[in-house]
């Protein structure tokens, strides 16, 4: 379906008229026009035409268009939102169209394409939801399975260096101690060999030492014969011996002069005791004291007794004094004792009567007085009357008089029933007679009231009593004068209690009255008894039977005491007799008592005690006068002795003391000299197997040690040595630390062979998934994907192709650029204003396509490619003026006149005719705009150098063609490293194909004939496979280079990205010497970085291939790799091992080029 | 009468069993334990000889603690009048001399690569003559056997010799089976070889003695020593004497049927109880066994399988007539209830992903087969020489077709089920 003509008669901006577009053209229509000038407005009301709902909220619209469908005119007119359709000038149904939502498909501003639109999003997710068959292939993804940790394997393979570092470490201890310990034999020999040198330099020594110790005796003797004679039979205690003996022999002098002394004062006091020789004997002594102790008693006892009879003599005087008439002692004495006991009963029983009588009579007194009994039966009676009155309640029946009637009326006709049925049914029935006889009975005895009336028969036995009837017979009276009969009774019986109680007392009262008077009667006669007057009291009576009493124990102490003064007389006058014998006989005159004896005898004591120690004192003078001159004749011939056995004269105490001074001396001397004979003999038996040691010099000796000692020195080191490598050896057997750190090292390994098995098996899930994602892709890619992905590559010239990214969580469907040099994919914000404008352009176009039903209708693009180079330029326009050939109406509307000159020009490249330029300015007779000239194309390519001459090699280096990148791939080469030819290389640039990756993209969608034969591009895509595999090889311990981005991903934060940037820029962007360089620390751009983050980013760039720690290979190696690799375009013929050898040394050369270092 | 000879080798001392649960004493129940049992044994047993086939000890850990282990081993052997004769491996070439060197009651026969002979001292008949050839380095390459020529000696012969038997090559002493025959000897004790084999029953008997005790899950089934007896005029005969105090057992868990997690747990144990029944009688002086159990067949829970298998490693030691068994390992080779040909019918990546499958099932068309092996070959490649992984020793080796192969197969099967259950879930 073609526009033929458009008449806008008004749309917003154009109120007051419109504008016409008549005989537009049926391929492609070139609108020029200044801003303003009405393109947008002809866009939009072309789509108003077709689709009136985006015209919705527009007014005014007045709008009419004229299609022409298979020879068929149709003509739409709009206004307002009504539409009209006539076909053939007839009303008709408006064309079959693609919905609303698809009509910024097919009329496509700038704006459209510079928005971030719904259409896009919808777009999107049109394809991701068609491509997703209904499966989510990235939850597959997300799977344990597949997903792995970015560490993975990391702490694995670091715990298993750690590992296999404790193992080194245990072995090279090992090692070192297998190195000691076959030190050992060595060690072992050189220590015997020190320990026979120590032994036979110890016997050296001996010798030595003999030879000393002989010539210190030699010399030891002459000092011992310099001293006198007889030195040896000194002790040298002889000057302490002698100056005792002498201090010894002084005393003793002392002590027989002081005992002669002691023995004559002895002798004077003898004399002066003046008793006999033999003293007075202790027994007649002890006797002496004994009679005087004897004396002495004797007195004392006299005296007690004395003192005793006199208070006795009072006490019977008075007892008669107060006994009075009766004091005859002779009458006193024959009263019997027992006479006594009876007064003192008569006096007891008196007494107990006389508080018995009073306390009986004070009990009497306390009971009240005698009251008038109660008629207590009346009153038991009359309760229990009141009592039965109570209980018997009132009179009346227990059933209702109307209740008692119908009782009466069921009997009877029971009755009447039972006869009526005994008479004419059954004789039987006269049975029913019973229950209604019983029944009747029983009202009879229900209804029947009571004979006599309880209450009134109790109220009459109660007024028959003698009490007081209630004041009314109502319950309240009769209570209350049913409580007063209980009080009243209850009083009654108290009264009875007190009477009984008050006749006990005085029934014992008078008992005791009979007592007291039998009590008189022993009264008198016990004052007949004693002959008292008759009228003696009581009292009397027992004051008579004490003083009787007293007297006759007074009396009889009166005798006792006199019987006993006799006795004291008689000893006294025995012991006296003895004392004077005893005094009489030591010359002291006799006594007559105690007083005197005692110290006359107490004198002639002291003359015996005199007497004793005087002779004692005698007997002890002479015997230590005897034994001091026995001591001094002994210490006389001590001191004689002591001279004689030091050989000297008596007395020669000066020569004695000149010899002890020098006695010191000749002792050291001698001992010496005994010292040094004991070591001699000692050493010579040592040394009797010692043989030719014996016969040697001091000198010989001496040399011959110092050798040996030399020899010894190290013995103790070797055996410390020794001892400590066996000790280390035999530790080192005992440990299980080696067994334990291998355990370990096979722990790690296979628990990074597991995590190296889920990696392995994640690669080959993702293998999987990537096979069957890409294969599911192309088998189910829609159609407007292809398209749109074909349009896409085409418009870049192979730079870009389409992908899609699949809704997920967060973020919807979206398209993306695939960079086909770098293999990045990049979103529509990242991608430049015109790769976004292609991008969304190609979209559209393709989903417009896609959406035609049998109606294929113009595409209006409105200044869609004012942001494009002219090579892409030139690609948009070339795909759209080849639908244009394909038979489709086309709108470009442009306010550059240079674009409209450019397509122009292309049309006529392509050999297309129907162009038709349309000019709004003149159509609407506006101003024109300032713009260059129609014929300045702005499509027009920029003239890349033409080889001419020069050589392939010569013609890369003219275009400056970038170095290769060995990390990124033959995708990103640049087409001058597999061009065959100049020529062909400048086909190719000119084209603006400029990477292997472009050149690929555009082969994949057949665009690439017009610019490389297919002979040549198998042949170019044999270089790329070499430079693939050299990529891979040479990547290999290598790396990728990082580049500020991927430090950044790497974990950098901004406050070091600048810095290590610099670093990293100044390092070649080698991952490997960064990591070092940050690690190392001495460039002042590395300060401050820590530990944990240096680790965290080794980590991610090992990760993301940025470091690679594995070694690198060789030239051999890489060569034999891209030789494998390059085998099957070998076989196809496309490229000969020549020259993959040939490219193979080229780039090995490039890699390792200094520049390129 | 007849001549005893208790008979192991590749004891490895030195060495320590590893992914031992913590409550176990790996050291008490690693080679230092089985040797442990064979000298005990050999006391015990009352032999005429202990004889040794190299490799007693780890190169590893060969020069105290394992050397002290072999050093009181043999002493105590000697003392309890045992004669000891041994021959050194790759392993314990540079040891054994040491210790030869030390006891010398202790004889080390073929010091030095050369053949050497001797007679058991016994007064008992009949008399048994050893011949042994000791590795005297690391490597051997050339077959040993090219120098030994022992003449007939009328009595009995038995030969001790550590060696790669039908190997063709190696530096491990390579013989040919057929080398060992016409030697005149009639028992061949050969070391190197960790799995216990008889390879010739026939005169002679050649016997692997193989290790006293299983030193990883990868050497599963009884081990132990050798008892071999020579009589007149009779064959050799030799008898095993399990005496491992820790086992590996490899157990297959049949997964059909199997519908929850408890019945997970009761399978797995029933079948760990099953392989206890069969191997009750062989475990004289086992105290633990270590499982390593292989999820088979199609299961509906295979999709849940990880997780509920997941706490399953620490949680479930069932003790059996007080051995205690633990998992060391579990390996998913269980399928999906799936069928196959019937999604492989469809367009989406459900059934792109069974073609896959059944490609690698069929192993065909060939071509196609080929092409999944090689490029998966190559990412798997791409993730074995990770950096992470480079530091075991066969990261830059291409993993084989089988290994591809099978990995393709376990995370295909698992992505196909989890995709289906994208679809079960939507409907």
């Amino acid at each position: 379906m073609k526009i033929q003509k458009l008449s806008i008669r008004r749309m917003p901006g154009f109120e007051k008229g419109g504008f016409d577009l008549p005989e537009l053209g049926q391929g492609l229509n070139l609108i020029i026009g200044p801003n303003a000038s009405g393109k947008t407005t002809t866009c939009r009301a072309i789509r108003g035409l077709l689709w009136p709902e985006t015209l919705a909220k527009c007014s005014p619209v007045s709008l009419v268009g004229q299609w022409v469908e298979d020879g068929q005119v149709i003509q739409l007119e709009l206004e307002g939102t009504e539409r009209s359709c006539q076909r053939d000038g007839v009303p008709g149904e408006p064309p079959m169209l693609p919905g609303t939502h698809l009509a910024s498909c097919f009329t496509i501003t700038v704006d459209d394409l510079f928005t971030d639109t719904d259409t896009d999003r919808d777009l999107a997710g049109n394809v991701a939801r068609e491509m997703a068959g209904g499966y989510d292939l990235g939850a597959i993804r997300k799977l344990d399975l597949l997903k792995l940790p970015r560490a993975h394997g990391k702490t694995e393979s670091a715990n298993l260096q750690k590992a296999r570092q404790e193992v080194k470490a245990i072995q090279t201890d090992q090692e070192k101690l297998r190195s000691r310990e076959n030190e050992l034999a060595g060690l072992q020999d050189q220590e015997r060999e020190a320990k026979n040198a120590q032994a036979r330099r110890a016997r050296i020594d001996n010798v030595i030492e003999l030879i000393d110790l002989r010539d210190k005796i030699a010399q030891a003797e002459k000092t011992l014969d310099a001293f006198p004679e007889n030195m040896d039979r000194l002790r040298g205690d002889e000057a302490d011996s002698l100056q005792e003996i002498r201090g010894d022999l002084d005393s003793s002098t002392e002590a027989l002069e002081s005992a002669l002394a002691s023995a004559e004062t002895a002798r004077r006091q003898l004399k002066d005791a003046d008793l006999p020789e033999g003293g007075i004997p202790d027994v007649r002594l002890e006797e002496q004291r004994s009679h005087l102790e004897g004396l002495r008693e004797s007195e004392r006892d006299l005296r007690d007794v004395q003192r005793r009879l006199g208070e006795a003599d009072g006490k019977v005087q008075s007892s008669l004094k107060a006994l009075g008439e009766l004091g005859d002692p002779e009458k006193l004495d024959a009263i019997d004792v027992a006479g006594l006991d009876e007064i003192e009963a008569f006096h007891r029983d008196a007494e107990h009567f006389r508080s018995r009588k009073s306390a009986l009579e004070a009990q009497i007194n306390a009971l009240t007085e005698e009251e008038p009994p109660g008629d207590v039966d009346s009153m038991t009676n009359g309760i229990r009357i009141l009592r039965d009155w109570f209980q018997a309640g009132p009179a009346g029946l227990p059933i209702s008089p109307k209740n008692l009637l119908a009782l009466w009326a069921m009997t009877f006709l029971m009755g009447v029933i039972g006869i009526a049925l005994a008479v004419f049914v059954n004789p039987w029935w006269w049975v029913l007679l019973l229950p209604a006889g019983f029944g009747g009975m029983s009202v009879w005895s229900i209804g029947k009231p009571a004979s006599t009336d309880r209450r009134t028969m109790l109220q009459e036995s109660y007024e028959r009593l003698p009490l007081d009837p209630p004041s009314a017979w109502d319950r309240q009276a009769v209570g209350e004068r049913l409580n007063t009969l209980q009080k009243c009774l209850a009083q009654e019986h108290q009264r009875q209690r007190q009477e009984n109680e008050r006749n006990t007392r005085k029934k014992d009262l008078d008992q005791l009255d009979r007592q007291t008077e039998s009590l008189g009667d022993r009264r008198r006669e016990l004052i007949e008894r004693f002959g008292l007057a008759p009228d003696t009291s009581n009292l009397a009576l027992v004051v008579l039977a004490e003083n009787l009493l007293t007297y006759r124990q007074a009396s009889a102490v009166q005798l006792a005491c006199r019987d006993e003064m006799t006795q004291y007389r008689q000893e006294l006058d025995g012991r006296l007799e003895a004392v004077n014998t005893f005094l009489a006989e030591f010359g002291e005159e006799a006594c007559d008592s105690h007083a005197t004896a005692g110290p006359r005898s107490e004198a002639i004591f002291k003359r015996a005690d005199l007497h004793r120690e005087a002779g004692r004192n005698l007997a002890d003078a002479e015997r230590n006068a005897e034994s001091a001159r026995r001591q001094v004749t002994k210490l006389q011939a001590k001191k004689a002795q002591l001279f004689e056995d030091i050989g000297l004269d008596q007395d020669d105490s000066a020569e004695l003391e000149n010899r002890l001074e020098k006695l010191g001396d000749y002792r050291e001397a001698d001992r010496n000299l005994g010292d040094l004979k004991v070591r001699e003999a000692h050493l010579s038996e040592k040394l009797d197997d010692a043989g030719d040691l014996t016969g040697l010099s001091r000198e010989e000796a001496s040399a011959e040690s110092e050798r040996l000692e030399a020899m010894a020195g190290g013995y103790k080191g070797l055996v410390e040595r020794i001892t400590e490598i066996r000790s280390l050896v035999d530790q080192a057997g005992r440990a299980t630390r080696l067994e334990a750190a291998l355990a370990s090292v096979a722990e790690a390994t296979d628990l990074l062979r597991e995590r190296r098995g889920a990696a392995e098996l994640a690669g080959a899930g993702g293998f999987l998934l990537d096979a069957v994602e890409a294969e599911h892709k192309v088998e189910s890619l829609p159609q407007v994907f292809r398209q749109g992905s074909k349009w896409f590559s085409l418009f870049t010239r192979g730079r870009y192709e389409l992908r899609i990214d699949d809704a997920n969580e967060s973020d919807p469907a979206a398209f993306r650029a695939l960079d086909t040099s770098s293999g990045n994919g990049l979103g529509l914000d990242e991608l430049s204003r015109g790769t976004r404008m292609q991008l969304l352009l190609a979209v559209r176009l393709a989903f417009a396509e896609a959406a035609e039903r049998e109606t294929r209708l113009p595409f209006i693009l409105d200044e869609v490619l004012s942001s494009t180079d002219p090579i892409r330029y030139r690609a948009v326009a070339e795909c759209l003026l080849a639908l244009v050939q394909d038979g489709r109406q086309v709108f470009y509307m442009t306010c550059q006149p240079g674009d409209a000159a450019g397509w122009r020009d292309i049309a006529e490249e392509m050999g297309i005719a129907d162009t038709r330029r349309l000019d709004l300015a003149d159509i609407r007779r506006l101003q024109r705009a300032a713009c260059g000239p129609l014929d300045d194309s702005t499509v027009r390519l920029d003239a890349t150098p033409a080889p001419g001459e020069m050589t392939l090699s010569e013609y890369r280096d003219a275009l400056n063609v970038p170095p290769l990148d060995p990390s990124a791939g033959a995708r990103a080469g640049h087409v001058a490293y597999f061009a065959e030819s100049p020529e062909q290389l400048h086909r190719l640039v000119r084209a603006g194909i400029e990477t292997y990756g472009q050149l690929q993209s555009m082969g994949d969608h057949g665009r690439i004939d017009a610019y490389v034969p297919d002979e040549v591009l198998v042949r170019m895509q044999g270089r790329a496979c070499v430079l693939d595999a050299f990529c891979d090889a040479w990547a290999i311990g290598r790396g990728r280079a990082v580049s500020r981005e991927a430090l950044l991903e790497a974990g950098i934060t901004n406050k070091f990205i600048d810095r290590v940037t610099e670093l990293a820029k100044d390092l070649g962007w080698d991952a490997k010497g960064l990591v070092e360089a940050l690690g190392d620390g001495t460039d002042p751009r590395a300060k401050r970085f820590h530990k944990k983050s240096l680790a965290t980013l080794e980590e991610n760039l090992s990760e993301s291939g940025y470091l690679d720690t594995r070694e690198t290979l060789d030239e051999e190696t890489v060569y034999n790799r891209v030789l494998a690799a390059a085998n099957d375009f070998v076989k196809r013929g496309a490229i000969d091992t020549g020259e993959v050898r040939e490219l193979f040394v080229r780039f090995w050369d490039i890699c390792t080029s200094p520049e390129q270092a | 009468m007849s001549i005893r000879i208790l008979c192991t080798g590749d004891v490895h001392l030195g060495r320590r069993p590893s992914r031992i649960p913590e409550n176990i004493d790996a050291h008490a129940l690693g080679p230092a334990a089985a040797w442990g049992l064979f000298v005990n044994s050999a006391i015990e047993l009352k032999v005429h000889a202990a004889c040794l086939t190299g490799d007693v000890v780890d190169a590893s850990n060969r020069f105290y603690e394992a050397f002290s282990l072999l050093q009181s081993g043999v002493q105590k052997l000697v003392d309890a009048g045992i004669a000891v004769y041994a021959v050194s491996g790759n392993h314990d070439w540079d040891v054994l001399p040491r210790l030869a060197d030390r006891i010398p009651e202790f004889r080390l026969l073929g010091r030095g690569g050369k053949w050497e002979q001797t007679v058991l001292p016994s007064k008992e008949t009949p008399a048994v003559r050893l011949v042994g050839w000791s590795f005297p380095a690391r490597h051997f390459s050339t077959n040993p056997l090219a120098n030994l020529d022992p003449p007939k000696a009328g009595m009995a012969t038995v030969g001790l010799l550590h060696c790669d038997c039908g190997a063709s090559g190696g530096p491990y002493g390579p013989v040919a089976l057929e080398d060992l025959a016409d030697r005149n000897v009639d028992a061949w004790l050969l070391g190197h070889i960790h799995k216990p084999d008889i390879r010739s029953k026939s005169l002679p008997l050649v016997l692997y003695p193989g290790s006293p005790q299983g030193l990883n899950p990868g050497e599963p089934g009884a081990h132990g020593a050798w008892l071999v007896t020579i009589e007149s005029g009779r064959p050799p005969k030799a008898d095993h004497l399990p005496m491992e105090a820790l086992r590996w057992e490899q157990i297959d868990v049949p997964l059909e049927g199997v519908g929850d997690e408890d019945a997970l747990n009761a399978t797995v144990i029933d079948a760990m109880r099953a392989r206890h029944d069969e191997i009750r009688g062989e475990m004289s002086y086992t105290k633990a066994v270590g499982c390593r159990l292989r999820l088979q067949g199609r299961t509906a829970i295979h999709r849940r399988l990880a997780s509920l298998t997941s706490g399953m490693r620490t949680d479930l030691k069932p003790p059996f007539d007080e051995v205690e068994y633990f998992i060391e390992k579990i390996e998913d080779l269980s399928r999906p209830d799936l069928d196959l040909e019937d999604i492989a019918g469809a367009n989406d990546p459900a059934g792109l992903l069974a073609r896959r499958l059944l490609i690698l099932d069929r192993a065909a068309p060939q071509e196609a087969y080929l092409e999944l092996i090689r490029a998966a070959g190559e990412a798997i490649h791409k993730r074995r020489s990770a950096s992470a992984f480079v530091s075991l020793p066969d990261s830059t080796d291409p993993p084989g077709e089988e290994e591809v192969r099978d990995m393709l197969v376990s995370a295909g099967m698992r992505m196909l089920d989890n995709l289906l259950a994208q679809k079960e879930s939507g409907e």
